[in-house]
């Protein structure tokens, strides 16, 4: 009995380091999302490299996804993820180092941006199994709810806390922080006495590639499911070209510029803001509508609804931008044309 | 086959918006452009998804 109740401490004490360390390293994550596309727009001025800072950031996930899962099937989670930890943050405080030095450039912002998001893959492939085997199939929902309460909480705060920061600190050494989180969950993961071994068997590498090969034949035999995933890619598409001219936009449309300006802090607090808008607004052109409104807020509904992710800012934003901010210039949908200097000649835009 | 969907539709739709709205937004000289770019494929997955008969069977 005694032994039992040792063990449930010496389980909750490990999940207790578990969480800080996820807690931190989204911290971290989300403190590099902001800085990285703001510190390579500051350096080149230019929405061709901050575009390819989020197209670092997005590839690994398609080049590495599979590999990454299979690898942490068959290694050491809890020293896969230390390492990775560790790894990321030498790779981050390259960045602050060569800033202070003088030689930062572009270049090297967009390789730590991939490097940073490849590891990020291979970590997030040992964390997915990580926590059912710290913390058991009974206690899973809790763990899970715990874990994802505090990170969603993180992920909508952080963001324009990180905005705020970036008006009076340079983004080069705020990547200072994403170092220091990175170390810190190295630290806690290390701590972790309990295992986060694989329990299920492991399976070959051959298998896997069958299983892929089977999961495309499937998506085209399925019509439904073709179409939902093409759909779905759209709009994944569109996240995507958002993520990566958002800093340009705030800075040639918006007037926000990329340093020293306070409303960018409101602007990625959208972020979180437009994702509940959306999750809000989604179930009234269903009932209005019906199953025409639930084939096309589909893809909006699953991206409202799924975790929030730093880059997604969603088309809230923009509401909340002209409706909150009362920003100077014109939302996207006013034509270049209609504009006049920095007012706007529609009188659809009151705010002109 | 989730996981493949999800491959699909997240891993292959992000890179490419990014490169496009990057490619869109230097070759017009407007951030806007790129945007657009993505709105536009945005609002083609909303067509599909609109008028494709598949999902009204499965609705």
């Amino acid at each position: 009995m005694v032994k039992r109740t040792g063990e449930l401490h010496a389980s909750e004490r490990d999940f207790s380091r578990y969480l800080a360390a996820r807690v931190l390293s989204v911290v971290g994550a989300v403190v590099s999302a902001v800085s990285l596309p703001v510190l390579v727009y500051q350096l080149t001025g230019s929405a061709g490299w901050t575009s390819a800072v989020a197209v670092a950031e997005a590839l690994p996930y398609l080049v590495f996804g599979l590999l990454a899962g299979a690898l942490a099937d068959r290694l050491d989670r809890r020293a896969m993820m230390v390492a990775l930890d560790f790894g990321v943050a030498a790779v981050l405080l390259s960045v602050p180092l060569a800033w202070w030095a003088g030689v930062l450039s572009a270049p090297h912002v967009v390789v730590v941006a991939f490097a940073t998001q490849t590891a990020f893959v291979f970590f997030d492939a040992a964390n997915f199994g990580a926590l059912p085997a710290l913390v058991g199939k009974d206690r899973l929902t809790a763990a899970y709810s715990t874990l994802y309460g505090r990170t969603t909480v993180v992920e909508l705060v952080v963001p324009g806390l990180t905005g705020l920061v970036i008006a009076v600190v340079a983004p080069a050494a705020l990547l200072t922080v994403n170092a220091l989180t990175a170390v810190g969950s190295a630290l806690l993961l290390r701590g972790i006495a309990s295992s986060m071994a694989n329990p299920r068997p492991v399976r070959g590498a051959g298998e896997l590639v069958a299983d892929v090969r089977e999961g495309l034949r499937f998506l085209w035999r399925e019509p439904i499911i073709r179409t939902l995933t093409l759909v779905g890619a759209t709009h994944s598409v569109a996240s995507g070209a958002w993520v990566a001219v958002l800093v340009p936009f705030a800075d040639r449309v918006l007037g926000v510029a990329p340093r020293g300006d306070v409303r960018l802090a409101a602007l990625f607090s959208c972020w979180g803001v437009g994702a509940i808008v959306a999750s809000r607004l989604v179930p009234r052109p269903d009932r209005a509508l019906g199953w025409r409104a639930a084939r096309v807020d589909g893809a909006a509904a699953v991206a409202a609804r799924r975790r929030l992710r730093p880059g997604q800012p969603g088309i809230g934003c923009l509401y909340v931008w002209r409706r909150v901010l009362g920003c100077r210039a014109c939302p996207p949908w006013c034509s270049t044309g209609s504009r006049t200097g920095s007012r706007c000649a529609r009188r659809s835009c009151s705010r002109g | 086959m989730n996981t493949t969907a999800r491959m699909l539709a997240w891993g292959v739709g992000q890179p490419v918006g990014a490169a496009l709205a990057g490619a869109v937004s230097v070759a017009m000289g407007d951030p806007r452009a790129g945007v657009a770019a993505g709105v536009l494929v945005l609002f083609s997955g909303v067509v599909l998804a609109w008028v494709t008969p598949v999902l009204r069977h499965a609705a």
